[in-house]
C-alpha cells in the first residue's frame, strides 16, 4: 500500500514539474528556409559552429547570399549545392553518407553491431556450454533482488 | 618478459594450455599489433600533414601552380580562367583578400595604384577572393574601381595550395615562377613599390 | 632566484623518477625490500619537487618576471593576480608542469598509503615502477621540449596576458579537473600492470585501486561538466557542448572508464570478465594517453588546442611502446586470467553489464572516428571535411538513449540468472509511470514521436531507479521498525557502493532530461535585423525591448567592454520579467573579441542573448537570441552524478573493514 502511495506522490510531482515548464516551450522552431539551410552549413569565421550560430560579418554575407538565391526562386538543395561547389565540401555541417564520407556513417554502426554480435557469441557460447556455475548464491529465484536485499538489511543488525 | 615471483607465496598456478587457447592468442596477439600499428598509422599520417601545413611557400621556392576563374568585368584582358605558370616571364604580386576583411580594404587602393603604375612593365598583380560570396565582393572591386584580374578560389583550392592562414596576405613571385617573399599584413603603396622594383631589377 | 630553483627541483622530480623506476624493478627481482622502499620514497619525493617547480613558476607569474618568456606569453603587468595564479596552466608548457604537479600528488597519495595492511605489497614495486616511469615521461617533455622556465635574453616591458577566453570560473578549474582525471586514472592502471607483472589471477588490483578509480571518475565528470558550463556561459553560441576534439577527448576517456567502474564489479562478485577488465583499463589509459598526444601536437585545430610542436612524435613513439608493453604483458598473462566462472544466462546482471560494456565502447568507439575523421579524410583524398555536430548528434544519440534504458533495466537482473516474470512483475510500475509522463507530455503538446518516447524512457529509467530505493527503505522500515529518513540513511549506509550508484544514475537521466529537451525543443534565432533604440522585437513567448548601449568598465584591465541593455517582457501579456545585459568584451592586444551573453528566463526555460553587433553609438543593435528549455537539468543533474559519488566513496567510520586502506603519513611509511 505504502509503496503505492509514495509511487503515486512522487509522480504527481515529476509530471507537473516537468509539464510546467513544458506548456511553456511549446513553440515551434522557426521555419524560416535561411534559417534552416544556415543551420547546415559551417562558419568559415567561427570554427565548428554552424553559420547560423555565428554572429560575424562574413556570415551575415553568407546569410544574405542564402536568402537572395532563395528569393531568386532557388531550392534549398541548389542553394547547398552552389555554397559546396564555391567553397568546398567543407562547408557542410553534417558530411554527406555517400561518397567519401560513407565509412564515417558506417562506421558507428558496423561498431555496434559487430560488438554487439561479438557479445553475443561470447554468452550464446558460454551458455552453449551447459553446466551452470556451482555457486548460485542461494538466492530465491522467484524474487531475487529482494530476497538478496532483506538479507541484506538483517545482516548488518 | 620477466615473470618475476615477489614471494612464492604469490605465484598462481600456470596450467599447462590447450591447443584452443595458443590458436586463440594467436589471433589476439595478431589482432591487437594490428590494433596498434594502426594507431600509429594514423597518427604519424596525420602528423606529416600537420608539418606539411605549418609552412607556406617558404621564398626561394616555385610557386605552387593554380587555375583561377576571373570575374567578369575583372579580367584585364586575360582569359576568363588563367594559370598562374601561363604567365610566367611576368613579375606576379598575389594578394588575397575578401570584402568582409577589414585590414583588405586599407590596401586596395594601394595595389590598384600599383598595377595601373606598372601593368606595362610586366607586372601583373592578381586578386584572388578568399571565402567570398559574389555580391559584396562585386561591390567591393566597384568600390575602389578596381582594374586588376580579379577572382573567385574556388573550394579553397589555392589557398590550401598557399597555406594562407587569413587575409590579406601578399606573396611577391618573380619573373621564374619563385615565391620571393611573401607578407602577412596590409600592404602601403609605397612598401609595394619597392618590392615591386626589386623584382623587375632582378 | 627562485623560479631557477623550481627549475631545478623538476630536474630533481625527473631524475627522481628514473630512479625510482629503476630501483624498484631491481628491488622486485631481487627480492630486496629495501631497494622497493628506496624507490617508494623516491616516487613520493616527486610530489614536493615538482610543486617547488610550480612555486617557482608561480614566484614569477606573481613578480611579472617577464624574462621568463612562458609569463610574458600568459600575462601582463594589468592581469589580476587571480588570474595570473591560474595562467600557471593557461598555456602548453605550463600546463604539463601543472599536469606533472596533479599526477605526481596521486603518485605521492598512493606511495603514502599504507600496503602492509592493505595486503597488496607484491604489488608496491610494480605500481612504483609504472607510476615513476609515465610521470617521468610528462617531466621528460616539460624539462625537454616545452619547458616553461626558458629565458629570453631580452625580457619585454610588458606581457601578452592571458587568453581572454581562459578567463572563466569554468575554464579555470576545468583543466585541473580533467587533469585529476586522467592522472586518477592512471592509478588502477599502475596497479593493474603490476598484477600482470606478478602474475596474480585475483582481483586485488581492483580492490585496491577501486576508489582511486572513482576517484578518477569523479574528476574527469566534473571536469567535463565544467568544461560544458564554461563553452555555455563563455563561447556565445547557445550550446554546452559542440563536439569540438578538445571536449571529444576527455569524453571518449569517460566513455571507456564508466564501463570499467561497472564490469570491475563482476569481476570483485563473480571472477568473471578478468581480462575484460584488464583490456578497459589499459584502453582508458591509452584514450587518455592518445586523446593527449592528439590535443598537444597540435593535431586538431579546436577552440583550445595547443600550438604545433615537436611534442607529438614523441608522444606517438611513447604511446607505441606503452601498448607493446601493455600487449606484450597481458597476452602472456592470458592462461592466469582464466574466469572461475561461467556465464550462466544472458538474460542476467552480468549479461546486461556485458551489452552495457559494449554499447559504450562502441559509442567511445564512434566519438573516436568522428573525432580524427578530418585527418584521415585529408590524408587519403586531400580535402579535409568538417564532421559536425548532426554527425555525432545522430550517431551517439541512439546508443546513449540504449544506455539509459539498460540503466533502467540492469538493477532488476540478478547476478547469475534473472527470472523473466521477477523482472516483468518489478517494471509494471514504472512502465506505466513512463506511460502516465507521455501522455501528459502528448496533451500538453508535445507532439514529436522521437523527443516524445525519449522522455518516456527518462521517466521510466528515473521511476525504475527511486524504486530501488523505495524497495529498499520500505525492506528496513517493515522489518526494522525505523522511520523513513532514518531508513533512507541506514540503506544508504550498508550499502553505499549501491545506492550512490544510484543516485549517479539518477543524475543521469536528469541530464539527459535537459539533453533532450534542448536538443529538440531549443528555440533560437538568425541574427535579428538592426533594432532601433526602444523598439521591440519577439522571440517565442518573449519580447525584448532595446535600450541601448553603453561602454562599462572591463572586468579586466586589457580590454574594452560595451554592454546592451534589453527589457524581457511576456510576449502574451506584456508583464516585465527582466533586464538583461549582454556584453562584448574587446581585447586589442590579443585582437580577440568575447561575446558574453545574458541569461535570464526561468529554471524550465532559459532565455540566453547575444549581442551580435550595433551602429552609430548604439542607434541600432542586432541580437541573436536562444531560448533553451530544460538545459538547467544538465547542472542539476551533473550535481546529482557528484553526489552519488560522494555517497559510493565517503567511507563512514562504522567499523572499519580489516583491509581498509589507511593513508599514513610517507616519513612514517617509508621506513
Amino acid at each position: 500500500m505504502m509503496k503505492s502511495s509514495i509511487c503515486a506522490c512522487i509522480s504527481l510531482l515529476l509530471v507537473t514539474w516537468l509539464t510546467a515548464g513544458w506548456a511553456q516551450a511549446q513553440v515551434p522552431a522557426p521555419d524560416e528556409p535561411t534559417y534552416r539551410i544556415a543551420k547546415q552549413l559551417n562558419c568559415p569565421t567561427c570554427a565548428g559552429r554552424n553559420l547560423a550560430d555565428c554572429p560575424t560579418e562574413t556570415c551575415a554575407q553568407w546569410k544574405a547570399e542564402i536568402k537572395a538565391q532563395l528569393d531568386a526562386g532557388k531550392s534549398a538543395e541548389e542553394v547547398l549545392a552552389y555554397f559546396q561547389d564555391r567553397f568546398g565540401p567543407t562547408v557542410l555541417q553534417e558530411p554527406p553518407k555517400s561518397g567519401i564520407t560513407a565509412p564515417l556513417w558506417a562506421a558507428p554502426v558496423g561498431a555496434a553491431v559487430v560488438f554487439l554480435a561479438i557479445a553475443g557469441l561470447v554468452m550464446w557460447r558460454t551458455a552453449q556450454r551447459g553446466a551452470p556455475s556451482p555457486a548460485s548464491d542461494g538466492t530465491d529465484a522467484h524474487d531475487p533482488f529482494v530476497a538478496a536485499l532483506e538479507r541484506e538489511v538483517r545482516a548488518g543488525e | 618478459m620477466r615473470t618475476t615471483h615477489l614471494s612464492p607465496r604469490w605465484s598462481a598456478k600456470c596450467a599447462p594450455e590447450s591447443e584452443g587457447q595458443v590458436k586463440g592468442r594467436s589471433l589476439l596477439v595478431a589482432g591487437v599489433s594490428t590494433g596498434i600499428i594502426l594507431i600509429a598509422g594514423i597518427f604519424f599520417v596525420a602528423l606529416n600533414l600537420v608539418m606539411q601545413q605549418g609552412a607556406r611557400p617558404a621564398p626561394g621556392s616555385p610557386a605552387p601552380d593554380f587555375t583561377l576563374k576571373l570575374y567578369p568585368g575583372y579580367r584585364a584582358g586575360l582569359p576568363e580562367e588563367i594559370r598562374l605558370s601561363d604567365l610566367r616571364g611576368n613579375v606576379v604580386v598575389i594578394n588575397f583578400w575578401a570584402s568582409w576583411c577589414v585590414e583588405c580594404h586599407k590596401e586596395a587602393q594601394a595595389l590598384e595604384n600599383v598595377h595601373r603604375a606598372y601593368m606595362d612593365r610586366g607586372v601583373v598583380v592578381l586578386g584572388i577572393d578568399y571565402l567570398d560570396t559574389e555580391a559584396p565582393a562585386l561591390a567591393y572591386l566597384k568600390q575602389y574601381d578596381v582594374t586588376y584580374p580579379n577572382g573567385i578560389d574556388l573550394q579553397q583550392r589555392i589557398a590550401k595550395a598557399y597555406r594562407i592562414t587569413g587575409v590579406p596576405e601578399t606573396f611577391f613571385i618573380d619573373r621564374d615562377g619563385i615565391v620571393r617573399e611573401v607578407v602577412v599584413a596590409p600592404l602601403t603603396e609605397a612598401q609595394l613599390r619597392a618590392k615591386i622594383e626589386a623584382l623587375i631589377e632582378d | 632566484m627562485l623560479t631557477d630553483l623550481g627549475h631545478l627541483a623538476v630536474i630533481f622530480a625527473f631524475v627522481a623518477c628514473l630512479y625510482a623506476a629503476l630501483v624498484s624493478l631491481l628491488g622486485a627481482q631481487r627480492n630486496d625490500d629495501r631497494l622497493v622502499q628506496s624507490g617508494r620514497l623516491a616516487a613520493f619525493i616527486t610530489f614536493p619537487l615538482v610543486l617547488l617547480g610550480c612555486l617557482g613558476l608561480w614566484y614569477a607569474l606573481l613578480t611579472h618576471d617577464f624574462g621568463v618568456k612562458y609569463v610574458a606569453n600568459v600575462s601582463s603587468l594589468a592581469t589580476p593576480v587571480f588570474f595570473r595564479i591560474t595562467a600557471l596552466w593557461g598555456a602548453q608548457e605550463g600546463s604539463i608542469l601543472f599536469w606533472c604537479l596533479i599526477m605526481s600528488a596521486f603518485v605521492a597519495a598512493a606511495m603514502a598509503r599504507d600496503w602492509e595492511a592493505a595486503g597488496d605489497k607484491p604489488l608496491l614495486p610494480y605500481v612504483t615502477a609504472t607510476m615513476a616511469l609515465v610521470l617521468g615521461f610528462f617531466l621528460f617533455l616539460e624539462l625537454f621540449l616545452a619547458n616553461a622556465f626558458v629565458r629570453s635574453e631580452f625580457p619585454p616591458q610588458d606581457g601578452r596576458g592571458l587568453n581572454p577566453l581562459l578567463r572563466h570560473p569554468g575554464m579555470i578549474i576545468h583543466p585541473p579537473m580533467l587533469y585529476a582525471g586522467y592522472t586518477g586514472l592512471l592509478v588502477p592502471f599502475a596497479f593493474c600492470i603490476a598484477s600482470l607483472a606478478t602474475r596474480r589471477s585475483d582481483d586485488l588490483w581492483l580492490r585496491s585501486s577501486r576508489r582511486w578509480t572513482l576517484v578518477g571518475w569523479a574528476f574527469l565528470t566534473a571536469g567535463l561538466l565544467l568544461g560544458a558550463r564554461w563553452a555555455h556561459d563563455v563561447l556565445g553560441w547557445g550550446g554546452y557542448w559542440g563536439w569540438d576534439p578538445s571536449e571529444n577527448k576527455p569524453l571518449i576517456t569517460w566513455l571507456i572508464a564508466t564501463p570499467f567502474l561497472h564490469s570491475a564489479m563482476i569481476q570483485e562478485k563473480r571472477g568473471m570478465f578478468k581480462n575484460w577488465n584488464v583490456f578497459l583499463v589499459m584502453l582508458t589509459f591509452a584514450s587518455m594517453f592518445f586523446g593527449t598526444a592528439f590535443i598537444r601536437s597540435g593535431l586538431l585545430t579546436s577552440v583550445h588546442a595547443f600550438a604545433a610542436s615537436d611534442i607529438g612524435p614523441v608522444f606517438m613513439a611513447a604511446l607505441v611502446i606503452i601498448l607493446l608493453i601493455c600487449a606484450a604483458l597481458w597476452i602472456s598473462r592470458l592462461d592466469v586470467l582464466r574466469s572461475e566462472r561461467q556465464l550462466d544466462s544472458a538474460f542476467s546482471r552480468e549479461g546486461i553489464f556485458l551489452v552495457q560494456n559494449v554499447l559504450f565502447l562502441s559509442t567511445a568507439f564512434t566519438v573516436f572516428i568522428g573525432t580524427i575523421f578530418p585527418i584521415l579524410s585529408e590524408a587519403i583524398s586531400g580535402t579535409k571535411i568538417t564532421v559536425g555536430p548532426p554527425f555525432f548528434d545522430q550517431t551517439t544519440g541512439p546508443q546513449l538513449a540504449a544506455l539509459v534504458l539498460l540503466m533502467g533495466v540492469a538493477p532488476l537482473l540478478a547476478w547469475g540468472k534473472a527470472s523473466y516474470a521477477a523482472v516483468g512483475r518489478q517494471m509494471l510500475a514504472p512502465v506505466g509511470f513512463a506511460l502516465l509522463v507521455m501522455v501528459a507530455l502528448f496533451l500538453s503538446g508535445a507532439r514529436q514521436p522521437v523527443p516524445l518516447l525519449l522522455f518516456g524512457l527518462c521517466a521510466y529509467t528515473l521511476a525504475q531507479t527511486l524504486m530501488e530505493y523505495v524497495r529498499g527503505v520500505r525492506a528496513r522500515m517493515l522489518s526494522l521498525n525505523e522511520r523513513l529518513p532514518v531508513a533512507l540513511i541506514r540503506l544508504a549506509q550498508k550499502n553505499q557502493r549501491r545506492y550512490g550508484g544510484y543516485l549517479v544514475h539518477l543524475g543521469v537521466v536528469l541530464l539527459a532530461i535537459g539533453v533532450i529537451g534542448k536538443g529538440f525543443y531549443g528555440y533560437d534565432t538568425i541574427t535579428t535585423p538592426a533594432v532601433k533604440l526602444n523598439d521591440s522585437f519577439t522571440v517565442g513567448n518573449y519580447t525584448f525591448t532595446y535600450r541601448g548601449i553603453r561602454p562599462v568598465p572591463c572586468e579586466f584591465n586589457d580590454c574594452q567592454t560595451v554592454q546592451a541593455m534589453l527589457l524581457v517582457s511576456s510576449a502574451s501579456d506584456g508583464r516585465v520579467l527582466d533586464a538583461i545585459f549582454p556584453y562584448r568584451d574587446h581585447y586589442p592586444l590579443q585582437q580577440h573579441t568575447a561575446t558574453i551573453p545574458a541569461i535570464s528566463g526561468s529554471f524550465n526555460e532559459e532565455v540566453y542573448v547575444i549581442l551580435a553587433g550595433w551602429d552609430n553609438n548604439g542607434a541600432t543593435a542586432s541580437f541573436q537570441v536562444y531560448i533553451n528549455p530544460l538545459i538547467n537539468w544538465i547542472w542539476v543533474g551533473g550535481i546529482v552524478m557528484l553526489l552519488g559519488f560522494l555517497v559510493s566513496f565517503w567511507k563512514v567510520p562504522e567499523r572499519a573493514p580489516a583491509f581498509a586502506p589507511v593513508m599514513r603519513p610517507a616519513g612514517a611509511a617509508a621506513k
